[in-house]
């Protein structure tokens, strides 16, 4: 049976009438700047939205591309957006860093992928996405300015069915190229109750984010959940934090902030970023989970982090995981919480061979688990011609769900690879040990920066149009940034520029992949037919990379 | 700008003798991301022994006021 005939926007709704004081989203900015907004304020706000989009000609079933910076009215125009019945999907916004041209071309190919109708922006921005709302070609029909919509008086609000969609997310990616998930009522609604049992959630709970929502985690996890619980969020703005990570801990003292979700990269950048003298006062006692989630976990991030925090009050049992992807609405497992989430040994060589060995050897590596699945979701691993296999045999990770996404909007051919029988086949490898799931990283030469999945195919083609680099021949892939418990962008390309010129071209290449928002972070110059092809007649990122040590 | 300072943000990105004018942002300086920004700074740091808080560089808006900062604090200006 799947969820009650509940929808999210009876939920919020009902919030609103029951407890209209009680504080739902703290927004919270660096030069102190705040907004709270109480259950009241945020429905009443809403329902504005809801009746401007409709004075707007936004009709139910539109989807609507939200294009916001940090901005305490993206919250009810998003959920207004609901209570009008169509259905909205925020987009990463332009950067002073993304070239104008690339970034027009990505939205083009993602509103045509993902179907996108209007698109709602910031005015700022206008100059930028006019060009594409105005091309024949697109499926956008119009473009929006939402914060200088007149008031509007509420009108009425039509039930939303429980089985309609109510939002679409974006798998996470370079822009163009990520693919889009409808989600119905029933399935975010069903889902964030079975997540908030698996992290034993209660209305004493309080979430502190710094996550863009145009992530899952930022969307589902951090947004989603604890607005459909009536537990208040404190919205961080992506961009400042990352420049003053304190800010994060310090919100979660003032704030008494219980739960945290975010990629391991970030705790690393916690960790080294955060300084004493930035974090005067501050305590974390009163925490019960960080959630390490959307990159591969690991060992070394946690114990860096549990020691340079325990002095604030971080202790062990406080560090857990999640397996979690947007084709699953968003979790698909989650360590339980209170018990620091599990480490193995294992022996290195024979993980390379896709079998794991308890070792305490001291060449052993040590891996961190995502835990077990979360209620009506099971995981298995399969090998390469499908079989399933035993524990602690390495394999492609295989989720069933009763949260999953019924395919990809527009892609019935990538659909038809990744959905089949009721399962998401996840393209990510990993094994089962006593119960509990491990994620080692993806099968395919996908390279996983910040929690942000980047494409090699992408960055290539981009390194390959600047001038000096010999065409298709350039390989990039992941090198493991150990310090910051993440994977850092490094390319390899042919050229036949004279050694006194190869300063320039590599200035040149990381310039180009600015373009696309990638920051190469090591170029490899090598000479013509230096890289190895593969069997399939491209140059191999993984046997190319082997040999590096070459070059230098 | 300090020659100095621009001499670090160039050794430390590999620029070679790339111009870095007064308003230009870190963003458009090549490689300068977010990661590789408070290396940056750990950098200026460590060169001119001064101590620059996080929230002090995020508010500033071009090379030209990172410039600005670092003098006041090295006592120049």
């Amino acid at each position: 049976m799947a969820a009650e005939a509940d929808t999210i926007t009876d939920q919020w709704q009902s919030l609103a009438s029951s407890s209209p004081d009680r504080e739902a989203i703290v927004f919270l900015r660096a030069d102190g700047t705040e907004h709270r907004w109480t259950w009241g304020h945020l429905y009443a706000r809403a329902r504005h939205y809801a009746a401007a989009s409709e004075a707007s000609q936004i009709k139910r079933g539109d989807v609507c591309a939200l294009m916001f910076r940090h901005h305490p009215e993206l919250y009810p125009l998003y959920m207004g957006l609901m209570l009008r019945g169509a259905i909205p999907a925020i987009l990463s916004h332009p950067n002073p860093r993304l070239h104008q041209d690339k970034f027009r071309d990505g939205l083009s190919g993602m509103a045509r992928k993902s179907g996108l109708v209007h698109l709602l922006t910031e005015r700022e921005f206008a100059q930028t996405v006019t060009p594409v709302v105005e091309s024949h070609e697109t499926t956008l029909s119009s473009l929006h300015f939402p914060l200088e919509w007149p008031s509007c008086e509420p009108s009425p609000i039509t039930p939303a069915d429980s089985e309609a969609p109510c939002l679409l997310q974006h798998s996470s990616g370079t822009t163009g190229l990520q693919k889009a998930v409808m989600l119905s009522h029933a399935t975010v609604a069903d889902h964030v109750e079975r997540y908030a049992a698996a992290l034993q959630l209660t209305e004493r709970d309080r979430v502190v984010s710094w996550l863009p929502l145009y992530h899952d985690m930022g969307l589902i996890a951090a947004f989603h959940l604890p607005l459909a619980l009536g537990i208040p969020s404190v919205q961080l703005d992506p961009f400042e934090w990352v420049l003053a990570p304190e800010l994060l801990l310090q919100a979660m003292h003032r704030e008494r902030g219980t739960v945290v979700f975010q990629p391991n990269f970030a705790f690393s950048h916690l960790a080294l970023r955060a300084h004493d003298d930035e974090l005067e006062g501050v305590r974390l006692d009163h925490v019960r989970v960080f959630v390490n989630c959307s990159e591969p976990v690991r060992a070394q991030t946690h114990a860096r982090f549990e020691a340079r925090f325990a002095k604030y009050g971080v202790r062990p049992e406080m560090l857990s995981a999640c397996y979690a992807m947007a084709e699953t609405t968003f979790a698909a497992t989650q360590t339980r919480p209170g018990t620091r989430a599990t480490e193995l040994s294992v022996d290195r060589e024979a993980l390379a061979q896709g079998r794991v060995i308890p070792s305490d050897d001291e060449t052993a590596t040590t891996l961190v688990s995502s835990g077990m699945p979360i209620a009506d979701c099971t995981v298995r691993v399969i090998d390469d011609e499908g079989n399933p296999l035993d524990e602690g045999h390495i394999g492609e990770l295989v989720v069933r769900s009763r949260s999953l996404a019924l395919g990809y909007r527009n892609d019935s051919e990538r659909t038809a690879q990744r959905f089949k029988e009721g399962a998401y086949y996840t393209g990510d490898s990993g094994f089962i040990w006593n119960n509990e799931c491990y994620v080692l990283g993806r099968k395919s030469d996908l390279l996983i920066v910040a929690g942000k999945n980047l494409f090699p195919e992408d960055i290539e083609a981009v390194v390959s149009e600047v001038a000096g680099v010999l065409p298709g021949r350039v390989v990039a892939f992941g090198i493991d940034d150990e310090a910051l418990g993440t994977q850092q962008v490094a390319i390899i390309a042919e050229t036949e520029v004279a050694k006194e010129a190869h300063i320039a071209l590599e200035l040149a290449i990381k310039q180009a992949a600015l373009a696309i928002d990638v920051a190469i972070r090591q170029v490899f110059l090598a000479p013509p037919r230096w890289l190895i092809k593969s069997s399939a007649g491209k140059p191999s990122r993984s046997a190319n990379r082997q040999r590096i040590g070459e070059l230098k | 700008m300090n020659e100095e300072l621009a001499a670090i943000i160039r050794k430390h990105l590999g620029l070679g003798n790339f111009q870095l004018p007064p308003e230009m942002q870190a963003s458009e300086v090549p490689g300068w991301d977010s990661m590789r920004h408070i290396e940056i700074l750990t950098a200026i740091e460590d060169a001119f022994g001064i101590r620059l808080k996080n929230i002090e560089v995020l508010r500033l808006k071009n090379l030209g006021e990172l410039d600005r900062l670092v003098r006041t604090k090295r006592g120049i200006e």
